[in-house]
């Protein structure tokens, strides 16, 4: 994996919505920023049909500017609302249930991943993407150095691309270095106060300042 | 035709775009457009959408952003996202150009059943070119009922002095196809569609005046017609002035201009066996000179006619 150098491209993890259209134009506003890989959507509660009719409201904004749409939710929410894929947070039978159902035509990633062996074990499940860092069900965040350490050795031993979390503006330049397929901006970046665009930007600025870094090397 | 209905969504989003910015306070977001700042454009309208989600002229200025690649990557499927949300909200110029996008395979979903229904909203609200585009789904029924809904259409776009609209009208007064036959109302509406530039215009105008057909004959002002829609690429103009040349009437006979303008009509295929004989009766030099003529005139009508220009 070390010497294919695919340079890092970002995710980003949205809040719990519960307003699609709010968070549609403020997906575009991000967009308009640099590129972004996917977007994990995640979605406060509500039953199945308003679940899979708010991801059928951003699937357009999304995919239109070629952005992949992956959903937190079942396979069923995912597909019925024409997604690209599902984020699982439970665990390999989770993913081995997702991907009978939805074959190889979807996203699968993992999340809640807090053992090195958690990772192993979902990697082998054939996940498209593992994610370290992201806040935990009670909201607190592993330490940043902890998933620095975590996602630089996922990057260099696995072939599945690995997503790194990060908690805040300033880690996104040393969640890059680690070599990690993926950064995300997390539900941070969507404050009121935060200008989603321009972290979009100053992200990508920091990508391409570290793959120059490595080109020169 | 593509090319025309491409260059009539610009023309009608900007006038109304210039309307709803005259309304509000001083728009930012629409000046830097104007002044080709594309980037504050899009800042500026960016801005805007996030403090009111119902924004929507500063969504479709968004959509306008992306469609034609401004300070951005092009992206159709973009601008027809905004136009879209716009188009939600009311806005007229966005539902216009959102029945535009949905009728292209780029936007990323095309449907023409919508297009239809937002360019019968657009039309009814008064859209200068959604009525132009309405008129010619209405001609193509071939209905006679459809024919008088056209003209009333047309007449809507040709107050806005859409060229293509005016020149739609003498066409119809000349079959008298919903509305009464007249070659005087004919020359009226081809006069007025010349005088807005419209280069088919001319052309016909032209035609009409040289014969006296609906107008007093003139063949002098038919020369000088003639004349412009020839500098600006029209071959059947080339020719017209190349014959015109040739015989000296209405204006001053000259071998040279005449052979030179058909060189030019016919690099655009459009030959002439006459006009042939009298190049090959000129000299060596006489040749060479018609034919230097006519490149530079080539080259000029692809740079300065609108319809050519583009990629």
């Amino acid at each position: 994996m070390s010497n294919a150098p695919t340079p890092t491209r970002l995710m980003l993890v949205t809040p719990l919505v519960a307003d699609a259209e709010a968070m549609a134009f403020r997906l575009m506003q991000a967009f308009a920023g640099g590129d972004v890989a996917a977007v994990l959507l995640r979605l406060s509660e509500g039953d199945e049909r308003s679940k899979i009719e708010r991801v059928k409201r951003l699937v357009g904004p999304v995919q239109s500017a070629n952005v992949a749409l992956i959903v937190e939710a079942p396979a069923l929410v995912a597909t019925r609302g024409g997604a690209d894929g599902v984020h699982l947070i439970n665990g390999p039978e989770a993913v081995a249930e997702a991907r009978s159902s939805l074959k190889n035509e979807r996203i699968i990633g993992a999340g809640s991943l807090r053992a090195r062996h958690d990772a192993m074990d979902i990697g082998e499940a054939g996940v498209d993407y593992v994610m370290f860092g992201e806040p935990r069900p009670d909201g607190s965040l592993p330490p940043l150095a902890a998933v620095i350490e975590r996602a630089s050795w996922w990057a260099e031993i696995f072939e599945t691309p690995c997503v790194a979390y990060a908690p805040d503006a300033e880690s996104v330049a040393a969640l890059v270095e680690t070599g990690a397929e993926f950064v995300a901006l997390g539900a941070w970046a969507f404050d009121e106060a935060c200008d989603i665009r321009a972290l979009v930007t100053q992200a990508n600025v920091a990508i391409a300042a570290h793959a120059a870094r490595k080109a020169a090397r | 035709m593509n090319r025309t209905c491409r260059g009539l969504v610009l023309a009608g989003l900007l006038l109304g775009t210039t309307a709803a910015a005259g309304a509000a306070e001083p728009d930012l977001a629409y000046g830097a457009y104007q002044a080709g700042h594309y980037r504050r454009a899009l800042d500026e309208a960016l801005k805007r959408v996030e403090a009111d989600n119902n924004d929507a002229a500063a969504m479709t200025l968004l959509g306008e952003i992306y469609r034609l690649g401004l300070g951005v990557p092009e992206s159709q499927r973009i601008a027809t996202e905004w136009y879209d949300r716009a188009a939600a909200r009311g806005d007229i110029n966005a539902a216009y150009a959102l029945a535009s996008a949905l009728l292209d395979e780029r936007s990323g979903k095309r449907d023409p059943e919508r297009a239809g229904m937002l360019l019968r909203k657009a039309a009814a609200a008064g859209h200068p070119a959604a009525n132009y585009n309405l008129a010619l789904a209405l001609l193509a029924t071939g209905k006679e009922e459809d024919d008088k809904r056209a003209v009333a259409c047309l007449e809507i776009a040709a107050n806005a002095g859409i060229g293509d609209a005016l020149m739609a009208l003498g066409i119809l007064s000349k079959q008298g196809r919903g509305l009464p036959q007249s070659e005087a109302k004919a020359a009226e509406w081809m006069a007025k569609a010349s005088q807005a530039g419209n280069v088919p215009g001319e052309v016909e105008y032209a035609i009409m005046l040289f014969n006296g057909t609906g107008v007093a004959k003139d063949e002098t002002a038919a020369a000088r017609l003639f004349l412009r829609a020839a500098s600006q690429g029209n071959p059947i103009a080339q020719n017209r002035l190349a014959r015109l040349y040739q015989s000296g009437r209405g204006i001053a006979p000259d071998s040279i201009e005449a052979a030179a303008w058909h060189l030019a009509a016919r690099a655009r295929g459009l030959e002439d066996a006459g006009l042939d004989q009298l190049f090959d009766r000129l000299s060596h030099e006489q040749q060479g000179r018609a034919a230097a003529l006519a490149a530079t005139r080539i080259e000029g009508a692809a740079l300065t006619s609108p319809g050519q220009a583009s990629k």
